[in-house]
């Protein structure tokens, strides 16, 4: 084990954390939608057109 | 007068009575062929019309126009299934040194696959859904290697997620099954738009491939010198998400086998400045003898810039020494020179020491482009690679990769 990398990294994430929530405390935030880059991401397909998907729907 | 005569007057009178009697007739007959040669003229009109609309709008304008066909009726109600997918395909040109091959792959980055998702409102709070999602990667870039004599990967579909979940508004998110653990793609938030070819998880482009010295002897593969420390990948488990309050959302999963994690994540807009973060606790020791820490950020602003952040450790049980760590940039661009889609640029570094062996400092550098064009669904992707690996006693040569393709959504 490497504590001092270890204790950077605990330093680096407390960072971001306490950054961010900074930010959405002080700051006029809007949420914001993200979709993860493992995920098929959102947007027109080829045939599936703007909805990028063929959705089934029960009316 | 002649009986013939009389008989040829007849049978002409009867005739032209006949002819005068059947003029309405015609006359119906005629309007008739009017109406109809009006009405394919405007058919006609129409298509035409249609074509041209389709030449400076886009041939795929009635597919997307077409949406509202997509419509079928069961005896369920407020339910619908959701078909997407994607084919991501390259060429991969790789030199390790001793050894220069092209490669016909599917690019791991965002593997070729399928999604089924189905969803039911069980009220207005709360719904409940199911998601299929298998990839199939034939030649995948992970899975390479550089002396292969027929295509890697096992030429059938693999899992990916097949799981339910229960979401509920003011509760949060349960999942069921086989699916993302709470701390996956905690390493990998990425705004540059450049994440189906170069993200965090750099093995990805050609992770399969080893490291070789001079005379060809082949050390550690670019995938065993590199890790993000992604979290737990995706795993049998059970999974919830806390609603979003202020653009934070908690996450934590039990794992299959003993293991567990836990993840916070943040996505919110400041202003046109959009900015995503995620942190992740993971503990496999049950399992897999590690815990680890990790986490990123990506910040894009107005004007296209984005910067991405990456960084884990990895304390492994069986190993005394030094703790296996790792670190990513990127500095991306993104803008719209063209109408039919944005252009992304981006570079990056990484790092990654002590992971392979004791003392191994692996590092990686690269560019690329990536080109969309919306209207076909479609990103045309380039991208340029070098990876290090330093080790004590060994001189590997770099491994110099170049990717080029295409991921079409379907």
């Amino acid at each position: 084990m490497r504590p001092m990398a270890r204790s950077i990294h605990w330093v680096l994430i407390g960072l971001v954390v306490s950054t961010m929530g900074l930010l959405a405390a002080c700051a006029e935030m809007r949420p914001l939608e993200y979709r993860e880059i493992s995920e098929i991401q959102a947007g027109p397909g080829l045939l599936s057109g703007e909805e990028g998907a063929f959705t089934f729907k029960i009316d | 007068m002649k009986s013939g005569n009389f008989w040829t007057w007849k049978a002409s009178v009867l005739a032209i009575g006949f002819c005068l009697a059947s003029l309405p007739a015609q006359a119906q007959s005629v309007e008739e062929l009017r109406q109809q040669i009006e009405t394919l003229n405007k058919r006609l009109d129409q298509l035409e019309m249609q074509k041209s609309d389709g030449q400076t709008t886009g041939d795929l304008a009635p597919a997307a126009g077409a949406a509202g066909d997509k419509t079928v009726t069961s005896g369920n109600e407020r339910v619908k299934l959701s078909v997407s997918g994607q084919v991501n395909r390259g060429v991969l040109f790789v030199d390790n040194g001793p050894t220069e091959e092209f490669f016909h792959v599917d690019n791991d980055n965002s593997s070729t696959r399928v999604r089924f998702i189905g969803e039911g409102k069980f009220n207005d709070d709360v719904t409940v859904g199911t998601q299929i999602e298998v990839q199939f990667e034939s030649n995948s870039t992970a899975d390479i290697r550089i002396d292969q004599d027929s295509p890697a990967g096992p030429n059938s579909f693999t899992e990916r997620k097949l799981e339910f979940f229960v979401d509920s508004e003011t509760l949060g998110r349960l999942w069921v099954g086989q699916g993302d653990t709470a701390s996956n793609s905690t390493s990998e938030v990425d705004l540059s738009g450049t994440d189906v070819v170069a993200y965090s998880g750099i093995a990805d482009m050609a992770g399969g491939i080893a490291f070789a010295t001079s005379g060809n002897v082949l050390g550690p593969r670019i995938n065993q010198a590199f890790n993000n420390f992604d979290g737990l990948s995706r795993d049998d488990r059970i999974r919830y998400d806390t609603p979003s309050l202020a653009g934070f959302t908690a996450s934590a999963s039990a794992v299959d086998g003993g293991s567990w994690d836990a993840a916070l994540r943040f996505a919110g807009d400041f202003g046109g400045i959009k900015t995503v973060a995620a942190v992740a606790y993971a503990n496999a020791n049950s399992r897999q003898g590690f815990d680890q820490v990790n986490g990123s950020v990506s910040v894009l602003l107005p004007m296209g810039l984005n910067l991405t952040g990456a960084a884990g450790t990895r304390d492994i049980s069986a190993r005394s020494g030094d703790d296996p760590m790792t670190y990513y940039v990127k500095l991306g661009y993104r803008f719209q020179p063209f109408d039919f889609g944005e252009t992304a640029l981006g570079i990056d570094y990484g790092k990654t020491d002590d992971l392979a062996a004791m003392g191994d400092e692996f590092m990686t550098y690269g560019a690329f482009a990536v080109q969309r064009f919306d209207q076909i669904g479609t990103e045309f992707y380039l991208a340029v690679r070098n990876h290090e690996l330093d080790r004590s006693g060994t001189d590997f040569d770099d491994v110099f990769a170049v990717l080029s393709g295409a991921r079409i959504k379907f």
